[in-house]
Order: C-alpha cells, then sequence, then structure tokens
C-alpha cells in the first residue's frame, strides 16, 4: 500500500496513518496477516519519532486491526476475528457522518457511490 | 610560477560558477531557480520576461567574472595574491547566491501569483511493501574495497627515506579514504526506497538500478582518489617532478575529474525521472516552502539529514535537523577558518621578517610558523653560498621572494631554510643532522649576522678553554 503522510494537514501523523490503514485494509490493498514495516523503518521512511508510528499501530492494535507480535512485527488481523469486534460504535458514528452529509446535500446516490466502492471490492 | 597556478585555481572557480548557474534554468526537471513549476509555464510571457533578465545578468556575472581573473597575473607579491584570490573568492560567491536568492524569491511570487501548484504540498509517500524489503542480502561489494587497502600501501613501496616518512601520512589518508567509502556504502545500502510512482515494481527496480550504480560510483571515486593521494605523495616529495606542475595536477585531478562521473550519474538520473514521467503519473510533492532561497532545505518536520538538492549535483542538509544543523553550521565556520586563517597567516608571514637572538649558550631563529634553538656546541661548521639553488618542499612556505620551513635542499640534505632570494648571501649553519640556512633582507645585516656568530663561537671556545684545568 502506498501511505501518503501530509505535513500540512490539521490531522496528526499518526491519526492519518491509523486512517489510511484502514481504508487500505477496506480496499485489499492490505490483506489480512500480511505484515506491516516495523516501527523503527517506518519512521526512517517517512522521516518522523518512531514513538509516532508505535502510536498509530498500538491504536490500531486496540481497535483489532493489527496483532503486535514480538518476533514478527506488526501484521494486519485475519478477517474472522477482526469480524468478532464490536460495532456497534460505529454505527453511530456512522450515523452522525450521514446526517452530517445529508444536511450538507451529499446525495443518495453518491453516498451509495461510496459504500459500492469499499463494499463492492470485498468478496463477501 | 604560484601566480599562474593561482590564477588557474581562479579560472576553475570561475568555471563551477557556470556550472552551478547552467542548473538555474532547468526544463526537463521543470525547476527554475529550485522552484518547482508546471511544464506549460515556460510560455508565460510573465516568466518569458524573468528568463530574459536572467539571461543579461548571468552575461554581466560571466563576462565580469572572467575579466576579473586577470589582475591576480599582475601581483608580483605572494601576499597580494593570496589576499585577492580570497576577495575574488568572497565577492563573486555573494554575487552568485544573490543572483540565485533574488531569483528564488522573484519565481516564487510569479508562482504564487499564478496560482500554479504541483503534486501535492509537503507531503511523504512511502510504499509498505518497499518498506519492508530486506536490505541485507544484496550487495556484496564491500569486497571490492580489499585491494583498495593494498594499494593504500603504495607509497611505501619507494625506498628514498624522505619517500617513507610521507608515506605514513598518505598511507593513513588512503585508509581513511576506504573507511568513508565502507561507511557510505553501508549508508546507501541502509537507504530507504524512494516511491517514484506508486508501482512497487517499477519502484523498486529504479531503487535496485540507483543503489547499485551509487555503489559502483563509490568504488570507483575510492580508487581515484587513492591513486590521487599517490600522485600527491609524488609530488610533494619531489619524485614526481616540478612542485608547481604537480599543483595543477593535484588541482584538475581534485577538483574537475572527479566532477565528470558524478555529473553523468546526474543527467542519467534526470534522464530516467524525464522517460518515467512520460511513460506513467510522477508523484509529486511541492517543497518550496521549505527551500530558503532554493539553495538551503530547512524542514523541521522531518528527521532526513540529506535530501536531493534542487541547484546543482549530489545532496543539500536538512537544516532543520540537529545533525544538519551541526553539519552545516560546522562546514561554514571551518571553510571560514580555513580562507581567514590562511589568509591571515600568508599576509602576517610577508610581513614578519624571521629574527634571531642571542644568548650565552644558543641563538634563537624565529618566524611565524617555524623556530629553531641551535646550541653554540652543535654547530660544526658556518659557511656562506650564494643561491639555494635546487630545493624541495617538505613542510614550508616559498614565494617568489622567499622561502621559509622545512627543505629538502640538494647535496645538503634534510634542511631548515629562512632565505630572502634576493639577498646575494646566504648563511649555511652545518648541524649533526640538520643544515639551516639563514639570511636577511640585505647583504650588510646578514653580514652582521655572521660576525656575531663568529664572535660568539670564538668566545665560547675561548671560555672553554680557560675552563680547562691544567
Amino acid at each position: 500500500m502506498l501511505l501518503k503522510i501530509s505535513f500540512e494537514s490539521p490531522t496528526p501523523i499518526y491519526q492519518q496513518i491509523r486512517d489510511q490503514i484502514i481504508l487500505a485494509m477496506a480496499k485489499e490493498a492490505l490483506l489480512p496477516g500480511e505484515n506491516l514495516p516495523t516501527v523503527r523503518q517506518l519512521a526512517k521512511d517517512i522521516g518522523v519519532n518512531p514513538m509516532t508510528i508505535n502510536k498509530a499501530y498500538n491504536l490500531l492494535k486496540d481497535e483489532g486491526y493489527l496483532v503486535i507480535d514480538r518476533r514478527q512485527g506488526a501484521r494486519i488481523q485475519d478477517a474472522g476475528l477482526l469480524k468478532n469486534e464490536k460495532t456497534e460504535y460505529l454505527i453511530e458514528a456512522l450515523e452522525l457522518i450521514l446526517s452530517e452529509a445529508k444536511l450538507k446535500g451529499v446525495t443518495k446516490e453518491e453516498l451509495s457511490k461510496v459504500i459500492l466502492r469499499i463494499y463492492g471490492k470485498r468478496r463477501d | 610560477m604560484v601566480t599562474w597556478i593561482m590564477w588557474g585555481t581562479l579560472l576553475v572557480i570561475w568555471f563551477s560558477f557556470l556550472f552551478i548557474l547552467s542548473f538555474l534554468i532547468d526544463k526537463r526537471r521543470r525547476m527554475l531557480f529550485g522552484v518547482t513549476v508546471p511544464s506549460d509555464c515556460m510560455e508565460d510571457p510573465e516568466v518569458l520576461e524573468f528568463i530574459n533578465r536572467y539571461q543579461k545578468r548571468k552575461k554581466r556575472f560571466t563576462m565580469l567574472g572572467l575579466i576579473f581573473t586577470f589582475p591576480i597575473i599582475y601581483f608580483d607579491n605572494f601576499a597580494w595574491v593570496y589576499s585577492y584570490f580570497n576577495v575574488y573568492l568572497v565577492i563573486f560567491f555573494v554575487w552568485l547566491y544573490w543572483i540565485i536568492y533574488q531569483g528564488n524569491r522573484q519565481m516564487k511570487s510569479i508562482k504564487s501569483a499564478q496560482g500554479w501548484r504541483v503534486g501535492e504540498k509537503q507531503a511523504v509517500y512511502v510504499d509498505t511493501k518497499l518498506s519492508k524489503e530486506d536490505k541485507s542480502e544484496k550487495q556484496p561489494k564491500l569486497f571490492w574495497l580489499i585491494p583498495a587497502l593494498f594499494l593504500s600501501f603504495e607509497p611505501l613501496l619507494s625506498q628514498h627515506p624522505l619517500l617513507q616518512s610521507a608515506a605514513w601520512l598518505m598511507i593513513g589518508t588512503s585508509i581513511f579514504l576506504c573507511l568513508l567509502a565502507v561507511i557510505v556504502m553501508i549508508k546507501l545500502k541502509r537507504t530507504s526506497p524512494k516511491v517514484y510512482t506508486g508501482d512497487t515494481g517499477t519502484d523498486q527496480k529504479i531503487n535496485d538500478t540507483w543503489k547499485a550504480r551509487w555503489m559502483t560510483l563509490t568504488l570507483i571515486l575510492t580508487y581515484y582518489f587513492i591513486l590521487f593521494n599517490n600522485v600527491i605523495h609524488r609530488f610533494i616529495t619531489g619524485s614526481g617532478g616540478d612542485i608547481g606542475m604537480g599543483f595543477t595536477v593535484v588541482i584538475i585531478m581534485g577538483s574537475v575529474l572527479p566532477l565528470v562521473p558524478l555529473l553523468i550519474m546526474h543527467r542519467m538520473r534526470v534522464k530516467m525521472v524525464e522517460d518515467l514521467r512520460q511513460d506513467r503519473e510522477l508523484l509529486e510533492v511541492d517543497e518550496d516552502d521549505y527551500w530558503i532561497g532554493g539553495i538551503i532545505y530547512y524542514n523541521p518536520n522531518v528527521k532526513k539529514t540529506f535530501v536531493s538538492t534542487r541547484i546543482g549535483i549530489g545532496s543539500s542538509v536538512n537544516f532543520g535537523t540537529t545533525a544538519g544543523k551541526w553539519l552545516l553550521g560546522g562546514s561554514v565556520i571551518l571553510t571560514l577558518g580555513l580562507i581567514l586563517g590562511s589568509w591571515a597567516f600568508v599576509v602576517a608571514e610577508e610581513f614578519v621578517d624571521p629574527k634571531i637572538l642571542w644568548d650565552e649558550e644558543a641563538m634563537y631563529i624565529q618566524s611565524l610558523a617555524y623556530s629553531d634553538e641551535i646550541a653554540y656546541e652543535s654547530i660544526q661548521e658556518v659557511t656562506t653560498i650564494e643561491e639555494l639553488g635546487n630545493t624541495t618542499k617538505t613542510n614550508g612556505t616559498a614565494t617568489a621572494d622567499y622561502a621559509r620551513g622545512s627543505f629538502n635542499v640538494r647535496s645538503y640534505g634534510k634542511s631548515r631554510v629562512y632565505v630572502f632570494r634576493e639577498t646575494p648571501i646566504i648563511l649555511v649553519i652545518h648541524l649533526e643532522d640538520l643544515t639551516v640556512f639563514y639570511n636577511e633582507p640585505t647583504e650588510e645585516a646578514t653580514l652582521a649576522v655572521l660576525d656575531e656568530l663568529h664572535r660568539r663561537l670564538e668566545d665560547r671556545e675561548d671560555r672553554g678553554r680557560s675552563n680547562c684545568p691544567l
């Protein structure tokens, strides 16, 4: 997957990494079981402090997207295990986002396109 | 001879200024004065006018730069030659920087007024697949440095004792070069891969190719500089021919020739990016705001110490990092220190003559950089000669007017010299393992020193006789 980190964005870097990894998983640019670069390597490649990457990886681990193994490093959680996680909070967050979208004039068709783009790529 | 060498050096500097100017309008990289611009901006009337103005400035700089190299030839005093050399260097360097800085500022304001934007602003692209690459498996090229280590010891093959003494310094330098190459190659091996297109396969191939090329170039340059080092050894010890000729060879070998492979590599890289641009879309980042005057990179957001330079070839230091601050600050202080220090030394050396102090047991010769204590009892003989003859400098200063320091004087061997070349008489003080050559700016003053020395030697002899038990 291609990570694009913007230093100008108001979104913190660890949040950008977390968001892009989730987007890549949904688009299957990152597959279950796939290893991610080590904290130090990614920090070096982006040019940030390793603590920033560590924070992003830990956040993803806490949310259930990553498994962090001392020997193998960080890898993407298996799809089956990920589905067992609680999702109520996501539905709540989605409701808020959809409400904002409705109020700001985003049409159903536009939303459908986004849903199809994300869900259409998944086999299930 | 020294004047002509300094003039040649000024010409080399003038050429290198023109070389830097040639990068200011880089249509292939779509960069004007270190500012990224869209490809179609070259037809913009405002840009065309800006380029026209720059061409006039460049012409003026080139012409005056060449004309002002010539006055150095008319100075016959080395201190003036060296002073002129430094003044030329400072004035034209500041002028060059001013051209680049002004051009960069103007181009940025044109870009901002036109609303041109190239690529994402202040972004970094990282391919996680490339990041995971195991960097330890490839490039066993470090082994090729083993013959270079053997070559480093080449100066020891010479049998002459003088060559042997200078050889160890050269060997140390060559071994240092080998170590430097090892560090560079390990660094290259660990360099983070660059994302050009976002396609992992293509980017992988480009990164591998360039890594291999830079490694090969490092090896070639290491061998080249070890040979260069050995050539310097031959010249400074006099076995390679005339020292003036040696200085010219050293300047050409040390500055112009190594630039050729770097330039070729740079052109190859530019061509590769150009080909890629035609084949597929490149991921571009607009980093103009991080480049101060198009030359100094300041980005405290990233930890990278080195970035590809925008004007010229090679890398620039990121002034935003602590290492970058030390590197840039250190090199500026070091360069200024070397220039000002050597300048002050040369001027002082020119105007402060060596002097002699006497006491009961010894005479002391003191100049700015060298001093000798000569005990009367160690003097074997004092003679005079009319001129110094053939000498080889081992550590000292030799101009048309004077020679001072450690020299190897033909038929005398290891010597210490404090000589004004115009004075027709030179005192030769023979010691056990050293010969000292000394004179004053005038013949009369030199003869006065000779009389004083004879008187003190006789006094000492008388004292020795009177102290002798009957």
